[in-house]
C-alpha cells in the first residue's frame, strides 16, 4: 500500500511560476500549514509600522498596507484578502518573526483577557451601555 | 517619558490607529446552519459582518454520496465575524461558527481563549444545535441557549426545551431575536455573565 503523500517541500515551488489569482493558498506559504504564526488566536491583531525596505511578496505586502494604518485582527486580514486563516497566520508570522509586523491585543500563554475579570466587568459594562 | 520625532511642526497623525492596541476577546455564535448566527452578528456589530475562510483537508471515513469509503477532500468552511468596540480600548469579536457538525474539530481553534457562547436554537429544528451544546458542555467552556423567535413568537416553553436538550438548570436559556439588537445585547450580556459568575465562583444559576 502506498504511503501518504509527501506533505509539499519549500523546495517544490521553486522556480515554479504561477498566473496571478490561480495560485493554491498554500503555494504562497510555501506548502507549508505551519509556521512561527500558527498558533495565534484569530482576534490577534497585527500592526506594521511602515513598508520595509526589503523586498516582499505580493501577500506580504498587502499585509503591510491593510495593517499600516490600523490593527486588524488574523480573521479581518483573512477576510480582506479572501485567504484562508491558516494562510494569513503563516504570513504574519514571518512578517513578525522579520521583524516588519506586531501582534497585540489577545490571549498569551501568561495573560487571556477572557479570564481577567476586569477585563470581563468593562465588557459588560460596555455591551450593557450600548 | 521621551516620544521620539515629536515636534511642534509634526503633522497630525494621518491614521486613527490608538498609540495602544486594543485588547481583543471574543464571544462564539454556534448553532445549527441557517439559525441566524450572521444575523444575530449583523445585529450589533460595528463593521458589516466579515466572511474569512479556512482550507481543509478532509480524512473523512465513512460512506458518502458517492459511495466512497474513505477519502481526501479539500474542502472550505465559511466563518462570519463581526467586531464592536467598547469603552476602554476593547474590541469584542462575534465569531459565528462554521454551521455544519462535521466542522466541530474546527471549533477548538476559534474557541481557544473565548468568554463563552451563545448557542442559537430554532426550536423547530431543535436536533440541529446538539452538536453545540455537546461541545461546549463537554469543554466547560460556558454557553447560554437562545431560542431564536422568528416572527417574535416563541413556539415553545423554556422549560420544554430545556427538557428536550437535557441542559442543566445551571445553563441560561433565553429568548432571543437575532435580528434585534436589544435581544442580541441581552444574549450577549448572559455570557458574560457567566463567565464571570465561573470566574469568582458566584451561583451560576438564577436564584433558588
Amino acid at each position: 500500500m502506498p504511503g501518504p503523500p509527501r506533505d509539499p517541500q519549500p523546495d517544490d515551488l521553486e522556480g515554479v511560476v504561477y498566473e496571478s489569482g490561480s495560485i493554491r493558498p498554500y503555494a504562497l506559504t510555501g506548502g507549508r500549514t505551519r509556521g512561527s504564526g500558527d498558533l495565534l488566536p484569530i482576534e490577534a491583531l497585527v500592526s506594521v509600522l511602515g513598508r520595509p525596505a526589503v523586498q516582499l511578496s505580493t501577500e506580504k505586502l498587502r499585509i503591510v498596507d491593510l495593517a499600516m494604518a490600523q490593527y486588524l485582527s488574523i480573521a479581518e486580514l483573512s477576510a480582506h484578502m479572501h485567504m484562508p486563516v491558516g494562510v494569513v497566520r503563516v504570513l504574519v508570522g514571518d512578517l513578525v518573526e522579520a521583524g516588519h509586523a506586531r501582534i497585540h491585543g489577545a490571549a498569551t500563554p501568561a495573560y487571556n483577557p477572557a479570564t481577567t475579570l476586569s477585563v470581563l466587568e468593562s465588557v459588560l459594562d460596555g455591551i450593557s451601555a450600548l | 517619558m521621551a516620544f521620539p520625532r515629536s515636534d511642534l511642526a509634526a503633522p497630525a497623525p494621518t491614521t486613527g490607529r490608538p498609540e495602544t492596541a486594543p485588547t481583543t476577546v471574543k464571544i462564539v455564535v454556534a448553532g445549527g446552519f441557517a439559525v441566524g448566527k450572521t444575523t444575530l452578528i449583523g445585529s450589533i456589530s460595528d463593521i458589516d459582518p466579515l466572511r474569512t475562510e479556512a482550507a481543509l483537508t478532509e480524512h473523512s471515513v465513512g460512506v458518502d454520496d458517492a459511495g466512497d469509503r474513505t477519502r481526501k477532500t479539500e474542502t472550505t468552511v465559511a466563518m462570519d465575524f463581526g467586531r464592536i468596540a467598547l469603552p476602554g480600548n476593547l474590541w469584542l469579536y462575534l465569531f459565528g461558527t462554521p454551521g455544519q457538525d462535521r466542522f466541530l474539530f474546527m471549533w477548538d481553534d476559534l474557541v481557544r481563549g473565548a468568554i463563552g457562547a451563545v448557542v442559537l436554537v430554532d426550536t423547530d429544528r431543535l436536533e440541529q444545535c446538539f452538536p453545540a451544546v455537546d461541545y461546549f458542555e463537554a469543554r466547560g467552556i460556558p454557553f447560554v441557549v437562545a431560542l431564536n423567535c422568528f416572527d417574535g413568537v416563541a413556539r415553545h416553553g423554556i422549560d420544554e426545551v430545556r427538557a428536550a436538550l437535557q441542559v442543566p438548570a445551571n445553563v441560561p436559556m433565553i429568548y432571543t431575536d437575532a435580528r434585534a439588537r436589544p435581544a442580541t445585547k441581552q444574549a450577549l450580556i448572559s455570557v458574560v455573565q457567566l463567565a464571570m459568575q465561573r470566574l469568582t465562583g458566584a451561583p451560576a444559576g438564577p436564584p433558588a
